[in-house]
């Protein structure tokens, strides 16, 4: 299924569209992605090869028809982080929150923690502006990351406050609730960072955060014309990603 | 169930540490790194509310890690008490709540503790651990 998959979006997104991409060495990505190989080693290769690139894009789409049993708001935050070591973190942000509409919204842009990916499925009125809303969210997980990892009361030997960790090394939190939200929370050892914003009484939600980033790998990675670190703007993706948020709310 | 506390914190409305009770955690912390862990929390605490899709937001009550569960009570004033415990633990809540009593009981009733600043009342860290054992051994008699 991934080799037919990988070809199939070859074939659709290799046509022209109307959207431009920045110039990238394509070749090493259509190289890279067609090894099929739906893996985190895939697209660790992937990132280290190509460079990164900015975009800001807003895009807005608003539903006519909400539907009726929709509890959860979803947020979903990719982000890339350039560090001089080559570990770069992404961070997608997929943002949905609310009980009567539906908004869509998908913003991307990219530096220190950069927003790939930003969609809402449903947000009441509350919005800082929207670039200071994905630095606030990553400085705040970043920060809780360090906070975890420093207050796990099972490892004897811990790193110091603020020294940035690696994916996967020290304890690091799942979610987090407040009395008006709740936000899950997955990293991928390849750092990129998988953010859902729900209704506080929303259950756990670590399978869904990872069918999500197994849909940006089939989705967003394996697509040759994709550039890792640059926001995503791959339609196929966003529509599944719509179909299955709307399947479980 | 497991019911295990591993730690208290308390913090005043600005954000200091004033009260630290360690309950046998392997990852015990000297006073730097808990001062700092405090205000470090009483940030996110703040910046979390500001993150809220809809308004009213009063901060974070429960944040779930891979090895640990912490649980937040802040009162109308301000004071923040949170507790470090094993994943899936019940009714952290109302033990928050009751430590918040023995706290106004105790501490902000004896006339010499000045308030936003460190306790030292003995009888609130006796009525504490009484509470905190009796919470452990409800749960692991069960």
């Amino acid at each position: 299924m991934p080799s037919s998959l990988s070809s199939i979006l070859l074939h659709s997104f290799i046509l022209p569209s109307s959207t431009s991409f920045p110039s990238s060495p394509v070749a090493t990505a259509t190289a890279a992605l067609l090894s099929s190989s739906p893996s985190f080693a895939a697209v660790v290769e992937i990132e280290l090869v190509l460079p990164d690139l900015a975009f800001l894009l807003h895009v807005v789409d608003s539903c006519s028809s909400p539907p009726p049993s929709l509890t959860g708001l979803v947020v979903l935050v990719l982000a890339n982080l350039l560090h001089h070591s080559c570990n770069r973190i992404r961070l997608l942000a997929i943002q949905g929150f609310g009980s009567t509409s539906l908004l869509i919204k998908n913003a991307i842009f990219r530096g220190n923690g950069v927003c790939l990916l930003y969609r809402e499925w449903n947000r009441p009125l509350r919005t800082l502006n929207a670039q200071q809303d994905h630095k606030l969210m990553f400085g705040l997980l970043f920060s809780l990351k360090s906070l975890t990892a420093k207050m796990d009361p099972t490892s004897a030997e811990k790193g110091n406050l603020g020294v940035p960790q690696l994916p996967g090394q020290g304890c690091s939190f799942h979610s987090f609730r407040t009395n008006t939200y709740k936000l899950s929370f997955m990293e991928s050892p390849s750092g990129i960072k998988i953010i859902l914003v729900t209704h506080p009484r929303t259950g756990d939600l670590r399978d869904s955060l990872k069918y999500i980033y197994n849909l940006y790998v089939e989705y967003v990675v394996k697509n040759p014309l994709y550039t890792p670190g640059a926001p995503i703007r791959c339609q196929l993706f966003n529509t599944t990603l719509d179909q299955y948020m709307r399947g479980i709310a | 169930m497991a019911a295990a506390i591993y730690s208290l914190y308390i913090i005043n409305k600005s954000g200091g540490l004033i009260y630290y009770k360690d309950y046998g955690s392997a990852g015990r912390m000297d006073t730097n790194d808990s001062l700092r862990v405090a205000s470090l929390w009483h940030s996110m605490h703040a910046i979390s509310q500001q993150l809220s899709p809809v308004s009213g937001c009063l901060g974070i009550e429960l944040l779930q890690a891979d090895t640990f569960d912490l649980h937040c009570y802040q009162s109308l004033t301000g004071t923040k008490f949170f507790v470090v415990c094993e994943p899936g633990t019940q009714h952290m809540e109302s033990l928050l709540k009751y430590i918040y009593e023995l706290y106004t009981d105790y501490v902000l009733k004896n006339p010499f503790y000045e308030m936003e600043m460190p306790i030292r009342c003995e009888l609130f860290d006796i009525n504490l651990t009484q509470a905190v054992q009796k919470d452990r051994v409800a749960f692991l008699g069960r």
